[in-house]
């Protein structure tokens, strides 16, 4: 009889950002057949809010699930640190990041097992009339997410939250001047709403693999190393996927937007002040692990 | 009786406090997105942090009313079969509806403690504009609850009559 | 261990208890409570997923989307409770005459106006059914004829702008918030334009329906006539302006569109010197009291829904339609199916939360117009206003009605004009540009 654990996703079942875990569950389910099996109730919002999602993980109520940072640091603050990941997730399984991140982690009874992005960095998108030339916001009203608030105000922009539905309206309306989004996946019609997009792109899209400690280590050998070796097959794969899908997002995003390319001195400061801000944030809610994990993480 | 009728009124007269405050907030809302849209419209900024005050007023608002709009016999129900029934039984089903309605709050309000207890517990907090600890946003559904299933217990002490009407000062005097 | 059972048996359990609660008389967000208990309980793990249910109940409904709804129906409350929704239907009963059935005329003529003026059913069939009602069983109108015409006009409220329904929806839906208002208007000026022919043609037809009134109105010359309408009903258009105006011309988005309207409304309002503290503070207190009402149902649906999810009741039912390989057509007369399915035991925005996830995919899939697909869901939870068992309309006709009409009464009377609100929807599947045709105009 094999070991059912409950799998949740914190964006939509079949989504982008949902794909790639739910790939990991059918993997591990084709291996597992007697051993352990991964049954997948679907995902945020349609089971609840992502930011409950992985406080359930911790609670016990879901086994394993894939979350980005931004949305679980209501119950780990360092988990925003994922984000500003500079180095691969091969480079800090090597010099110590992860198991720092690991020992944090099960100090809320979870347990990162994988990464499951890297190398898509975020954007900010403008919409017509908004152009920019040098890395300055200010007058610029944008719909942001937690994740890079802070460093479009420390370049001058206000801020708005506004749940993903609400997007497209609020840059239809003129709402907002633009949004900040990963260099893929944006919702179908964005298109048409946007007419910029700003380069260089800054952090880095972060889906974790989060299992419940206890699940994890009430788990038989067998059944952990049929995960484990899993998850870092489609870690491995992301570092070179998610570099081709962000390439293939830029040559289609060509053809739809202006893209506004900072250089120089002006591409280094919008770079820098992104990491000082990213930083800054984690350094505020966790004064002690903060600068240990900058050092691991960021390359500077 | 006496007693029961006097806290009944006075809780009521609590409750359509709480409903004019609630209906306040409402038209504050208004005042306070209009004005963000003006200033957005004049370029002299906007109100930062308005969206995230209008949205956890929304709730807090929906959570304490809801027992004054339970007390104003206003929440949506189907009462097709009660309608059917005759006299007596419809009392009788009334009184069990509100035993329901006494167990569904309890367990409502025992589980939000427990949840409200494991956000303290976890430290959970809510990362937007402002920081808002989850415990603080669940106090207002625990209380929302218990006063929920006091007001069932009071319909049920009520059987069928009507509250107590709000001015029962002018009958002593 | 969460448990796993077949969809179709989570499915019916679920919706088998709420609606079993539902007709027991419990109040529906409390049956939802209760269904969302049992639920959280049996797939999610017993103890530790009630712990941690009651956030969702707080994130469900501290949403900025939903402030227009309250708003919405603010701007009806207050030109309700001012007077000046009595003063614009005096003014139009003052036009029409020499009708059959006249004052049912005044009423679809007077709701569609004020459908332009606020967004919500409830106010809507709330102002008419305790303006007109008394008024008409006075003059012996039979309640079937007297109740019907004012519970249709209501739903024509989500349907012309501006609607927080529409809204709701085409914001859950990532759709253009501003076509979908617009695309309304053409489906709810038909529908008001077929309740009129059809009261006519019944009154007509059978003449004890509506007694013909023997105080001979006063033969008003044209502008005796005219000058009410243009004093106290043609400025109210400038909210409309405000509201419609705004969104259309991307000044406003939609929430601050209704708040825009609020002010306007205030504005008019002081402006005919109507406006006193009482009138405003009853105004709000009613608001205050009927967003309660709806979004702790919307809390308990939202949460409903999520673990419908959860239970893979949602996911195997749209797999099991996924396998029928369906034409758009076909795909089309099955969601409306649905949804009137779903309308008949549930409020429109949890048909809205339940379906949407489906239909979108289903609809982009298979090449659809999905603002014609929107509107026709409009129609459909239109129409689920008035069924029963749960039909909200039905409901509110119910508290206002004077004592002694029977709900089984209201039931009847809603009846032909569910007939023709299907009719509507007919039209619209063999004629989409009646929706698309409007919102193609303005790009
Ligand atoms: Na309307
Ligand atoms: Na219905």
């Amino acid at each position: 009889e094999a070991k059912v654990l409950q799998a949740a996703a914190c964006f939509p079942q079949g989504s982008f950002f949902a794909k790639r875990f739910e790939a990991f569950i059918d993997t591990v389910n084709m291996r597992g057949k007697d051993v352990v099996q991964l049954n997948y109730v679907g995902g945020a919002p349609a089971i609840g809010s992502p930011f409950t999602l992985v406080q359930k993980v911790a609670q016990g109520v879901y086994d394993i699930s894939s979350c980005t940072g931004a949305y679980y640091q209501n119950v780990v603050p360092e988990a925003d640190a994922w984000k500003l990941l500079e180095r691969t997730p091969a480079e800090i399984r090597e010099n110590g990041g992860w198991a720092l991140m690991t020992e944090i982690h099960r100090a809320q009874g979870l347990v990162p097992l994988a990464r499951f992005n890297y190398g898509m960095p975020f954007q900010l998108y403008l919409g017509e009339g908004h152009k920019i030339d040098k890395p300055d916001l200010s007058g610029l009203h944008l719909r942001v997410a937690p994740i890079y608030t802070n460093f479009f105000k420390a370049m001058g922009a206000t801020t708005q939250t506004s749940n993903l539905d609400q997007v497209y309206t609020l840059m239809e309306n003129g709402t907002v001047a633009g949004y900040g989004w990963p260099i893929t996946g944006l919702r179908p019609g964005w298109e048409k709403v946007t007419k910029y997009r700003v380069d260089p792109g800054f952090y880095d899209v972060d889906l974790e693999l989060i299992a419940n400690a206890g699940a994890w280590d009430g788990l038989s050998q067998q059944a952990r190393d049929i995960i484990q070796k899993a998850a870092l097959e489609y870690e491995q794969q992301a570092v070179v996927e998610d570099a081709k899908a962000a390439d293939a997002s830029r040559a289609k995003q060509a053809n739809e937007f202006e893209i506004i390319t900072f250089t120089g001195a002006d591409a280094e400061k919008w770079l820098q002040t992104a990491r000082d801000t990213g930083w800054a944030g984690v350094e505020e809610t966790s004064p002690e692990n903060g600068p240990k994990l900058r050092k691991l993480f960021a390359k500077e | 009786m006496n007693g029961f009728r006097r806290i009944d009124a006075a809780v009521g007269r609590v409750y359509a406090g709480v409903g004019t405050l609630v209906g306040i907030s409402i038209g504050l809302f208004a005042l306070a997105i209009a004005a963000d849209l003006v200033l957005r419209l004049l370029e002299w900024g906007n109100l930062p942090g308005m969206q995230e005050i209008v949205e956890y007023a929304l709730y807090v608002g929906v959570f304490l009313a809801a027992p004054w709009v339970l007390r104003l016999n206003a929440h949506i129900r189907v009462d097709l079969l009660l309608s059917g029934l005759p006299r007596a039984l419809r009392a009788a089903l009334e009184r069990l509806l509100d035993l329901a309605g006494i167990a569904i709050s309890a367990l409502m309000f025992w589980y939000g403690l427990q949840n409200l207890l494991a956000a303290k517990a976890f430290g959970a907090v809510q990362y937007g504009y402002y920081e808002v600890a989850e415990w603080l946003l669940l106090t207002v559904f625990v209380a929302g609850f218990v006063l929920l299933a006091l007001e069932f217990l009071f319909r049920m002490i009520r059987a069928g009559e009507a509250p107590e009407a709000l001015d029962d000062a002018e009958g002593g005097f | 261990m969460g448990m796993i059972m077949e969809w179709y048996w989570a499915l019916v359990l679920m919706l088998g208890t709420v609606v079993g609660l539902m007709f027991l008389g419990l109040p529906v967000a409390f049956a939802f409570f209760g269904a969302n208990i049992l639920g959280v309980f049996l797939f999610l793990r017993g103890e530790i997923g009630l712990a941690l249910m009651p956030i969702e109940y707080v994130f469900s409904i501290s949403k900025f989307t939903l402030v227009p709804v309250a708003l919405f129906i603010l701007m009806g409350e207050i030109l309700f409770q001012t007077g000046m929704a009595f003063r614009a239907i005096a003014a139009i009963d003052r036009l029409i005459s020499r009708v059959p059935g006249r004052l049912s005329v005044v009423a679809i003529a007077g709701g569609t106006v004020f459908s332009s003026l606020s967004g919500s059913t409830i106010a809507n069939t709330a102002i008419l059914g305790s303006v007109m009602l008394p008024d008409m069983l006075k003059r012996g109108y039979e309640p079937k004829i007297a109740m019907g015409p004012i519970m249709a006009v209501g739903g024509i409220a989500m349907l012309i702008p501006p609607s927080a329904l529409a809204v709701l929806l085409a914001s859950l839906a990532e759709r253009s918030i501003k076509d979908l208002l617009i695309a309304g208007i053409l489906p709810g000026a038909a529908m008001a334009v077929l309740f009129v022919a059809y009261v006519v043609l019944r009154c007509r037809l059978n003449p004890r329906l509506a007694p013909v009134e023997t105080v001979a109105e006063a033969r008003l010359s044209g502008w005796d006539r005219w000058r009410p309408f243009v004093i106290d009903v043609l400025p109210l258009f400038t909210i409309f302006v405000v509201v419609v105006g705004s969104i259309f011309f991307r000044i406003a988005a939609p929430e601050e569109a209704s708040a825009l309207g609020c002010v306007a409304a205030v504005i008019v309002c002081a402006c005919y010197g109507e406006l006193t503290w009482p009138k405003l503070k009853k105004a709000l207190t009613e608001t205050a009291k009927i967003n309660v009402m709806i979004l702790f149902i919307i809390a308990g649906s939202l949460t409903f829904s999520q673990v419908l999810q959860i239970s893979g009741a949602t996911s195997g039912l749209l797999q099991e339609f996924a396998t029928w390989n369906m034409t758009p057509l076909l795909a089309m007369l099955l969601m409306m199916a649905v949804l009137l399915f779903l309308g008949a035991f549930m409020d429109q925005i949890s048909m809205m939360l339940l379906t949407l996830p489906f239909f979108l995919p289903m609809a982009d899939g298979l090449g659809m117009n999905t603002i014609w697909l929107m509107v026709m869901m409009l129609i459909a939870m239109e129409i689920s206003l008035l069924t029963p068992p749960f039909g909200l309309l039905l409901y509110i006709m119910k508290g206002v009605a004077p004592a002694g009409i029977r709900l089984t009464q209201i039931y009847a009377a809603a009846f032909p004009f569910i007939a023709l609100e299907l009719l509507v929807m007919v039209f619209l599947i063999l004629f989409p540009s009646i929706a698309i045709w409007l919102p193609s105009l303005i790009r």
